[in-house]
């Protein structure tokens, strides 16, 4: 087996848990985004003023589109903070997988694709109850599919490192709080970027804002502006190789010395 | 397990080899020089207290802990370039119970064989092999927690098979088992040595390692301090019996024998000839003794010393 066969091993493996209890665990994915669109989209999105948003979009349609990012990032973010925690303390999954031909390398770009894979599904319920409930979104936003599993795998790597580095599932909250939820009331979800001024451009590079821009644009069947694309394709991948070799090291001195 | 797959026994077929084999962490030295060479079928164990380097050879055998320095070879593979190759051919008893919980017996095997590459039908057909050499096969649903700790110890050790592995790697492997369930796996244990699989042995259990072992190394602080076969290094270290002696009262030992006096016992360390003299003079002065026969416990602590290390 060569070692991108290896990681999906492990992949396989996290999507056969999964598959056990897979209806309370989309009900978590899906319910919540739902609850925040209903709330946001039909409730206090009937109360805006439509001038300050893209030509042609309503409050439900913007937020849903940047919708469709935040849950990626959310759902692979709690994915290998909660779960990658419980398999290498609780449980010693990781003590097992490694006892095989598959390296702890291996393992954690597998925990990654998994975290991708569980993240992009949960975030295509979102598109999906927009035009249940009739709103008009483009069929370009199936091409938003492969921004969006590189965007979680981003995510399902940065939170390799934050799991990694913890004592225990109360250090979480640093990232989540500090990190998760201002990016993700920052980051162009809930209102235009163009509202920071001068400070717009250097908002644009959040992570989060990347693939807020991409769903966005795709949503109303445009082109997403290149420099989302580009720093989709350079940018994301390139911190996830990082972070991933930053939680390698850190699990190789905790598991192995 | 079929015997019929593994390779006739030869002196030269050495499973593991290490020559002036090295592990630092930072200032520690963890291993610091050990030579060893495991043949094929025998039982090897490494014994010494905590902090001995144990679990760093193991782990550099397993080639998950990269080496400082020496030479090691695994099945005549390197671990440092080949770990993924070594770790296709070995199997890892861990200490304690790394089973899935959320996964039935049999899906606990299905999904390791995976990570060893088997295809999916293959994987399942293993998996139900390996539950019926444990005998549970008719507990194949159930989940670690509905089985008994001796039942989710065969099924950790049938997963160490679940590659046809030729060298076992068992650290403590019978840990907090019951009298019944401990004795299942020695017997199991010799079963696979005698089928031609070699093992390397971690224990603190002297009964086990003098049970299962052919030859062991004795470890302390990194070094070797003792190797050989477990008949041979109590007959070196402790002689053929011992008495214990409760202290408080003086007793002048006989210069001929070997003694040592640890947290309020006195053990005498003597040949099966002396004990005449022995007894006679400890009747004449009235303590009360035991005598027995001397163990690989006295071996160990003759040379690694009875207080205990953290």
């Amino acid at each position: 087996m060569k070692r991108l066969a290896r990681s999906w091993r492990v992949c396989l493996r996290h999507l056969y848990m999964w598959r056990q209890h897979a209806g309370a665990s989309l009900a978590g994915n899906v319910a919540e985004p739902l609850l925040y669109l209903l709330i946001l989209g039909f409730g206090m999105g009937e109360m805006m003023d439509r001038s300050a948003l893209p030509e042609g979009m309503n409050y439900r349609l913007f937020y849903g589109s940047g919708l469709i990012a935040s849950v990626a990032m959310m759902s692979a973010s709690f994915e290998n903070l909660f779960g990658a925690f419980t398999r290498m303390m609780g449980q010693r999954t990781y003590e097992a997988m490694i006892a095989t031909p598959i390296s702890l390398s291996e393992v954690l770009v597998g925990d990654a694709m998994y975290a991708a894979i569980k993240a992009s599904l949960a975030s295509l319920a979102v598109p999906v109850v927009l035009v249940v409930v009739g709103e008009p979104v483009s069929p370009m936003i199936l091409l938003g599919l492969p921004a969006t599993v590189i965007l979680a795998f981003f995510f399902g790597s940065a939170a390799l490192v934050v799991m990694a580095h913890s004592p225990d599932y109360g250090w979480f909250n640093y990232y989540i709080t500090l990190v998760l939820t201002p990016m993700f009331l920052f980051s162009g979800v809930f209102f235009p970027l163009e509202i920071f001024g001068p400070y717009a451009e250097a908002a644009r590079i959040v992570p989060l804002s990347i693939g807020v821009e991409i769903q966005r644009s795709l949503v109303l069947g445009q082109v997403p502006p290149m420099q989302s694309i580009i720093l989709t394709l350079t940018l994301l991948p390139g911190l996830s190789w990082l972070f991933l070799r930053l939680a390698r090291r850190k699990l190789q001195q905790r598991l192995i010395g | 397990m079929s015997s019929s797959s593994y390779a006739p026994l030869s002196m030269d077929d050495l499973v593991i080899t290490a020559a002036g084999l090295k592990r630092r962490f930072g200032a520690l030295v963890a291993v610091d020089g050990v030579d060893l060479a495991v043949e094929r079928g025998e039982c090897f164990g490494l014994l010494g207290p905590n902090g001995a380097g144990k679990t760093s050879i193991t782990r550099m055998v397993q080639a998950v802990l990269p080496r400082t320095e020496g030479a090691l070879t695994v099945l005549g593979l390197d671990p440092g370039r080949q770990g993924a190759e070594i770790r296709a051919r070995i199997g890892v008893v861990p200490q304690g119970d790394n089973l899935d919980p959320d996964l039935s017996a049999q899906m606990n095997l299905q999904i390791y064989a995976r990570f060893f590459g088997a295809g999916a039908r293959e994987a399942e057909i293993r998996a139900r092999e390996l539950l019926e050499f444990a005998r549970l096969s008719d507990r194949s649903e159930d989940r670690p927690a509905q089985l008994s700790g001796g039942m989710r110890r065969r099924i950790i050790l049938a997963r160490a098979m679940v590659n046809r592995s030729e060298l076992l790697l068992l650290d403590e492997p019978t840990t907090a088992l019951d009298p019944q369930a401990r004795h299942q796996v020695w017997t199991w244990l010799k079963g696979l040595k005698e089928d031609g699989l070699s093992l390397l042995l971690t224990t603190h259990d002297m009964d086990e390692a003098e049970r299962l072992c052919d030859r062991l190394l004795v470890l302390d602080q990194g070094r070797v301090i003792a190797e050989g076969r477990p008949p041979d290094l109590i007959r070196r270290y402790a002689k053929e019996q011992v008495i214990e002696v409760d202290a408080g009262t003086h007793w002048e030992v006989p210069e001929a024998v070997q003694c040592e006096t640890h947290g309020g016992t006195t053990y005498v360390y003597f040949e099966r000839a002396q004990l005449g003299l022995l007894t006679g003079a400890l009747t004449a002065v009235g303590l009360p003794y035991r005598v027995r026969s001397a163990n690989l416990e006295d071996v160990f602590l003759r040379l690694t010393g009875r207080d205990l290390r953290t």
